[in-house]
């Protein structure tokens, strides 16, 4: 996930403080890593503390930056690289200690009750991949609390199409071994198999149930809006760019988003943040609000954001970058784009180690890094005679390719060549879709006419999306699946281009000055 | 993030220590050492809760009554049985049919209404695997003119059934309702899966002769506990459970 950060294209070395931020991130992923493989728990915790400890010790005002300067640098990189192998392997440990993956290979029946800790997912043949965050195991006579994460494949039918984050069940099933369970838990270790539903309830929990409840209701409410005043196509696919919820979107149309490269506007990100921040802060703006005013505005539409799309991890990637650029703008500093995401990928690895193995962490965490560092040269490097805010906005698109196709296919191999055309076109268009599908969801549970309004607002948008995907889907070698070592292609292919471009505008790919500070790559405005 | 403070605190005023510490060349280790306590913080809870324990004595009640707490009583969805599967099978399942002698696992025990000619009639309760026997004993034994030869004491009882003690002038007892379709037969008794013969299973709607080998080989390797272990046996899918589920069970 550090593919992006710690590949950056440095446009000048002394004008750029972000190098720090990036080795910070750099070393806790490491940690991480390093934790994830070698999870001596007390070891790490045991270090960290040390570490910790004299941080705070020398951290005394008597001792001045200068000649300590690098010692301190060192000292702060190795506790991140410590308190995230700590972090990491504590979990390692937890998930290894785990009742159900101690169960693993004995006969007998479990009893489980657990909540469905994220959006289900729907398989091919109608089923729906379910994780469930146990929190009681009945085994061998005897029922234990516990805290672990266990897959489920529940068939179609029975009011299962309506499961949602939140909702608990008490399943009886046999245990098995998740072949592609990871070691933090954050894909199942365990797979619950012949499983029989024996209750079902409601989210519970005082703040926690509360959240998802109303965020059920305001999701339900904007989908009902969204069928009542569109087709169906369109109104999955509206509900789908704004909530990231894909349940109403037809699988036809699914597919043809996936061949044009698209897909990503399904899935709530940065780029939704931006969009509603954007608006909100300028009606605020408008409104005559002072500079606190508008962070704390910002803020609370970042956590209703956060709430109403369940804190998937690329909108709590975003969420927390949001937070630390409207801190900057709050305190006067300005914002720092490459900073703040820098620091979002420290706090959220630390706080949940687990993200990264989070495939839509790494990809949203590469492509706004593709945004930040390339975006501007790539801005820089297009024809002059586009206008400039065109440019920007290509230059964007084009930089967060040139990192998540390559990281894309690495992970899993698919590359669409259409995706780069249908990219360009389709993204402008996306933002309308996705303001609009927010203030449908957000006006359909008090004033469904507003919400009517905002879906018809939109309709143009998504007949253009929507057209852009069949078109590019029907692109030849719109979709092409790689395999092996192929895999690797598109990021040799991308970093050929940037050492050609490196070469040919020696002695650096950016401008000599550095970014402009008000250029949009400081915004929150990224994917 | 390690460009020198752009301004600096005087040094001197009320909170001027912590702030000349917070503002001054140590601002970036003590930000990352507090995050670093935090994350071990967050680590340690995470360990804490994920660590298997005990609820509590683990008794049947214990076991029936949290998870029920937990989830109020809603009807359970039936997984992958599908729209096949038999209405008259999902009503019958339908609240504490799951609980039945099999899935019995939830307390262990039967609710049995004993009525007729017995001397206490009401709602009992018996351990799983109890016979009429026993459930006339503790209805407080037969009546005078108890016609104990219209009963089967010998039967298994499964719960939520009613047994009937009939007198010398009362007509034979109607069929559950879940076996009106067999025309006025006996309803069957249930088959012990740990005990029944292949030949006995073969007779089990959907299960021919190779899927009753199937049953005992794998009872041979690890003798059912549970009516829903059947699922563990290959050939027998979501839909084929349901319509054994309530033929068979387990002692």
């Amino acid at each position: 996930m550090t593919r992006g950060p710690s590949r950056p294209t440095r446009p000048d070395h002394d004008a750029d403080p972000d190098g720090d931020g990036v080795t910070l991130a750099v070393a806790t992923a490491t940690g991480v890593a390093l934790g994830t493989r070698f999870p001596a728990a007390a070891g790490w915790v045991v270090a960290a503390g040390c570490l910790a400890a004299t941080c705070l010790w020398t951290a005394r005002p008597l001792r001045r930056r200068g000649g300590s300067g690098v010692a301190a640098g060192l000292l702060v990189l190795g506790l991140l690289l410590v308190a995230g192998g700590a972090a990491a392997s504590v979990r390692a440990t937890a998930v290894r200690g785990g009742a159900l993956v101690g169960w693993v290979g004995r006969p007998g029946r479990v009893e489980v009750v657990g909540a469905v800790a994220e959006e289900p997912r729907r398989l091919r043949y109608g089923g729906r991949w379910v994780v469930l965050t146990v929190d009681r195991v009945r085994l061998g006579g005897r029922t234990r609390r516990t805290r672990e994460r266990a897959g489920v494949v529940l068939g179609r039918g029975g009011g299962v199409d309506r499961l949602g984050v939140g909702d608990r069940l008490r399943v009886r099933a046999s245990v098995a071994r998740a072949r592609w369970g990871d070691a933090l838990g954050r894909r199942p270790p365990v797979v619950l198999r012949h499983p029989v539903i024996e209750e079902r309830a409601p989210p519970r929990g005082a703040v926690g149930g509360a959240a998802l409840r109303a965020s059920e209701a305001v999701r339900d409410a904007a989908r009902r809006r969204a069928l009542a005043s569109l087709a169906p196509e369109r109104a999955g696919l509206l509900v789908g760019m704004a909530l990231g919820d894909t349940s109403l979107l037809p699988a036809a149309l699914e597919g043809e988003f996936r061949a044009a490269g698209l897909t990503h506007l399904m899935a709530v990100s940065g780029a939704n943040l931006a969009v509603v921040l954007a608006a909100g802060l300028w009606l605020a703006g408008v409104a005559g609000t002072g500079r606190r005013a508008l962070a704390a505005v910002g803020v609370a539409l970042v956590a209703l954001l956060v709430v109403v799309t369940r804190w998937e991890p690329s909108v709590l990637r975003a969420g927390v970058m949001a937070g630390v650029v409207l801190g900057g703008v709050a305190s006067g500093r300005g914002p720092g784009g490459r900073r703040a995401l820098c620091l979002a990928v420290v706090v959220l690895l630390l706080a949940d180690p687990a993200l990264a193995g989070a495939l839509g962490f790494q990809l949203s965490v590469a492509a706004t890094a593709g945004v930040l560092w390339l975006g501007p040269a790539a801005a820089r490097a297009l024809p002059p005679w586009i206008p400039e805010r065109a440019r920007g906005a290509a230059g964007m698109t084009l930089g967060a390719q040139a990192v998540a196709v390559p990281a894309l296919a690495l992970a899993l191999g698919p590359v669409s060549l259409a995706g780069l055309p249908a990219n360009l076109l389709g993204l402008p268009l996306a933002g309308g879709p996705m303001l609009l599908g927010v203030v449908a969801a957000a006006t359909a549970p008090v004033a469904p006419w507003v919400a009517d309004l905002a879906c018809r607002l939109a309709e143009p948008f998504l007949l253009a999306l929507i057209a852009v995907a069949r078109w590019a889907a029907g692109l030849p070698g719109g979709s092409v699946t790689l395999a092996g070592p192929a895999r690797a292609g598109p990021a040799a292919v991308v970093l050929v281009a940037l050492a050609v471009a490196r070469w040919r505008r020696s002695p650096y790919l950016a401008c000599p000055a550095g970014p402009p500070p008000d250029f949009r790559e400081d915004g929150p405005s990224t994917r | 993030m390690s460009q020198p403070p752009p301004f600096v605190l005087p040094p001197d005023g009320p909170g001027s220590r912590v702030r000349a510490l917070l503002a001054g060349a140590g601002r970036q280790r003590v930000a990352v050492a507090l995050l670093a306590l935090g994350a071990l913080l967050a680590a340690g809870v995470v360990w804490a809760r994920a660590t298997p324990h005990l609820a509590g004595p683990a008794t049947g009640q214990d076991a029936a009554g949290s998870p029920a707490q937990t989830l109020p009583r809603v009807a359970p969805a039936g997984p992958g049985g599908g729209p096949g599967a038999s209405a008259a099978g999902a009503g019958g399942s339908a609240g504490a049919g799951t609980a039945g002698p099999g899935a019995g696992g939830a307390d262990g025990r039967v609710a049995v209404h004993v009525a007729g000619r017995v001397r206490r009639p009401g709602l009992v309760r018996l351990p799983a695997g109890s016979r009429v026997q026993d459930a006339i004993r503790a209805a407080g034994g037969s009546a005078a003119g108890a016609d104990l030869d219209a009963v089967n004491l010998a039967r298994r009882l499964t719960d939520g059934e009613q047994v009937f003690v009939p007198g010398p002038g009362d007509p034979p007892p109607p069929p559950p309702p879940g076996a009106a379709a067999d025309a006025g037969a006996a309803p069957p008794a249930p088959l012990d899966l740990n005990t029944a013969t292949l030949e006995q299973l073969d007779t089990l709607p959907g299960v021919g002769e190779v899927t009753a080998g199937r049953i005992i080989a794998y009872r041979s390797a690890h003798p059912f506990t549970a009516v829903d272990e059947l699922l563990e046996v290959p050939g027998i899918g979501q839909r084929r459970f349901e319509q054994l589920k309530d033929l068979v069970t387990v002692a």
